[in-house]
């Protein structure tokens, strides 16, 4: 190595560093690594690519959200991954550090190889761990060719990976910590013969597990999407109850039923302002460019309100009564199995309850639609809706027991619908909160006359907005009920 | 990105210097900088130790055969890149001719860059041409080094005549003077005759120095051997006054 490429060691430091991602790993499933090392009273920020590539920036303080930054260019490279997600401390560590420059003939730097040794810690941890030396090569604008060269000879002597892996992902290996993933529609792996009690066991138990960890974020109220996967999980959870019929004891089924729609109330509030927090900026594109600072005192409204909410949210989720909640249900779904067959479904193989569950689902969306002229009450949408949410669940409980060539155009059909219906009812709570809001900034005295009438405005607009998607929904029910769906859902689970 | 062109009619006035001193000096204080050695003479990719070649030459440049952006090449200092010379770079000016609005086409080749760099120093070629009136279109702040002698001074004044003739309206132009020898009284009584330009001076005077020519031996800026030599600090005093005027202007790129 020395003798084909002549080095220079130019620097060593150390360094102390945070990892910084979102709570679903955005930046790694990307393929980057955000790091923040400190630099006196500041912050240096580096973005880089598995295979190298970085941009660098400097901060007072480690960024919360992308959209923090002031230098335009970083800022673009981060949102342009992370978007809207809070950027979490994932893992700290303190590096020694070695940089050696690779020489041409004229003395010319032409690559970089950064040799760290140290340790980290994830951010719960107290005491750091040894993690494995890294050596990377730093790439330099304009020379590719060399460092193809200097790239192939490491890997020669095995010094890096042919496919360069993500940092992060590699320290928190390391310490034992892979990066764990919150959604509650991560798919459970169910075999087609099962029992369907205990299959329905294993779904629960990962719904319950996605509230737990999720839980954390929801008192820190690290990002708004921690609440968000709690409350779907909840309620994914209280339809599995209802719509898995025939399982579990009719006792049980009507207890835990009450209390997940007890929690289901009790995280709504929060969720609601935290929607209209995130809808504040499409709010404003919808305005006029001189009307949209008016919004300002509603932000701050929100924002109080939000902090109203979520400490009555955190007073809710540290209650007895949740805890007992979780702790009672998780017992209940490790309860020995069972030989006796006390209800009706619980021994059938868990394929034939889930085809019938699924296409009764399925047939009353029909059934409901129907019956839904150009005059019904938004109320009867409203209920569709919901029913179209319940089969849309069961299809992903049981995404693993159906091949996904025929899974994924029956999915893809509902889901327009469901949006449609979602847009729909989305337009109508909106209009509605915000009546209310004005009123209550109004009777409270924060409510200037142009905020207010800039919200009027905003009124009349997803008023309209809803007449076009309700005379949208005619032709989507008409396209998700034709024959040719309806055979398709028949065949899938008849 | 602001646009910044080191220019003298005359050469061997001590533009290069300029152009790779306070580009070091910019990107040390977090400026992500481009050197753009627009003298096929390269003595700026010299100083860089980057070879003074640049695939297409200049021709691709000119023609958008090829992206100004792939042919930047890394200099060793963090934030600082260089856009090699080429010798076919002494072509530029037919090049330019050809092209349908020929003092508008450095403008439009730079523009791709504007996000990537927050400042470009242009280290021209000696002459007046096609060339350095697309510059001069582009930039935002013409340097103008220029050595107390009653001749550069003329030589300024026939620059500064015939930039009226062109439009480049947010082009500021600051001439300084450089090499300057303390001993030779001539240099002593230039430097107060310059009230007679009439535009002002910038304050900051760049000493003669044969440490400033020994930025040919180190091939490196002149602070990464010599950081705290009369020279340096009066490298230093230029950026700080130029920088000022760099920051006022409004860029003209970054509307995108």
């Amino acid at each position: 190595m020395q003798e084909a490429f002549p080095l220079q060691l130019q620097e060593t430091s150390e360094e102390r560093v945070t990892y910084l991602d979102t709570f679903d790993w955005r930046l790694m499933d990307a393929g980057f690594t955000l790091v923040a090392a400190s630099r006196g009273r500041q912050f240096r920020l580096t973005l880089f690519s598995n295979d190298g590539e970085a941009v660098e920036s400097r901060s007072s303080r480690l960024p919360a959200f992308a959209d923090d930054l002031e230098d335009e260019r970083f800022r673009k490279a981060l949102s342009k991954r992370a978007k809207i997600r809070r950027l979490l401390p994932q893992a700290r560590a303190e590096w020694s550090r070695q940089l050696f420059a690779v020489l041409n003939e004229d003395e010319k730097t032409v690559a970089r190889i950064l040799v760290r040794n140290g340790k980290a810690r994830v951010p719960e941890a107290h005491t750091l761990q040894p993690v494995s030396a890294r050596l990377q090569l730093l790439p330099l604008k304009g020379y590719g060719t060399e460092q193809r060269k200097v790239a192939t000879a490491l890997r020669r002597v095995g010094a890096t990976r042919a496919v360069p892996r993500n940092e992060l992902h590699g320290i928190l290996e390391g310490l034992g910590s892979p990066p764990e993933r919150h959604s509650s529609s991560t798919v459970v792996q169910l075999a087609p013969e099962l029992r369907a009690d205990h299959a329905a066991r294993i779904i629960h138990l990962e719904l319950l597990k996605t509230l737990e960890v999720n839980l954390n974020g929801v008192l820190k109220d690290l990002d708004t999407e921690f609440l968000h996967e709690f409350r779907v999980a909840g309620r994914r959870a209280r339809s599995a109850l209802s719509q898995i019929k025939g399982v579990f004891p009719e006792p049980t089924v009507n207890r835990f039923g009450e209390e997940f729609r007890w929690l289901t109330t009790r995280t709504g509030p929060t969720r609601d302002v935290d929607v209209y927090l995130l809808k504040i900026p499409s709010y404003q594109d919808a305005l006029p460019e001189g009307v949209r600072d008016e919004l300002v005192p509603l932000v701050s409204f929100l924002e109080k309100k939000k902090r109203q909410r979520h400490r009555r949210l955190v007073r809710s989720l540290t209650s007895a009564r949740y805890a007992r909640l979780t702790d009672s249900w998780y017992e209940f779904l490790h309860e020995p199995k069972q030989e006796a067959t006390p209800t009706p479904n619980a021994g059938r193989p868990i394929a034939l309850v889930a085809r019938e569950r699924i296409l009764r689902a399925f047939h009353k969306i029909l059934k409901m639609g129907s019956g839904i002229g150009w005059d019904t009450p938004a109320e009867s949408l409203h209920r569709l809706r919901i029913a179209c949410k319940k089969l849309r669940y069961l299809l992903g409980f049981f995404q693993s027991l159906f091949p996904p060539e025929t899974l994924n155009p029956l999915i893809k059909e509902l889901k327009m619908l469901q949006d449609n219906l979602g847009d729909f009812n989305d337009l109508q709570v909106q209009s509605a909160a915000l009546r209310a809001f004005a009123e209550e900034m109004m009777t409270t005295g924060v409510g200037p006359p142009a905020t207010l009438m800039a919200m009027g405005q905003l009124m009349g607009q997803l008023e309209a907005e809803q007449v076009l998607e309700r005379r949208a929904f005619h032709k989507r029910f008409g396209a998700f009920a034709r024959r040719g769906n309806r055979q398709r859902f028949e065949e899938a689970f008849g | 990105m602001r646009v910044l062109a080191t220019y003298n009619i005359k050469g061997g006035v001590g533009k290069t210097a300029t152009a790779v001193n306070l580009a070091y000096l910019a990107a040390l204080e977090g400026t992500r900088t481009l050197v753009w050695d627009l003298d096929p003479q390269g003595a700026a990719s010299f100083y860089f130790r980057v070879k003074a070649r640049v695939k297409g030459g200049g021709k691709g440049l000119v023609r958008g055969k090829t992206a100004l952006d792939s042919r930047i090449k890394a200099t060793d200092f963090p934030g600082l890149d260089l856009l090699p010379a080429d010798f076919s770079y002494r072509h530029l000016d037919l090049e330019l001719d050809d092209t349908r609005k020929p003092v508008k086409q450095i403008g439009k080749m730079l523009a791709p860059l504007s996000e990537e760099y927050e400042l470009l120093i242009i280290d021209c070629a000696p002459s007046i041409s096609l060339v350095s009136e697309s510059v001069f279109r582009a930039s935002d702040v013409l340097l103008v080094p220029t050595i107390p002698t009653p001749l550069a001074l003329r030589t300024l004044l026939q620059l500064l005549r015939s930039l009226e003739g062109i439009r480049a309206k947010r082009l500021g132009v600051y001439p300084f003077f450089c090499m300057v020898d303390r001993r030779k009284s001539l240099h002593r009584r230039t430097a107060d005759m310059a009230g007679e330009i009439p535009i002002p001076f910038l304050r900051a005077r760049i000493p003669y120095s044969s440490l400033v020519e020994q930025m040919g031996i180190y091939r490196a800026p002149l602070h990464t051997f010599a950081r705290s030599s009369l020279p340096a600090r009066a490298y230093e005093g230029l950026w700080r006054e130029i920088r000022r005027w760099i920051k006022k202007k409004r860029g003209y790129y970054t509307k995108g």
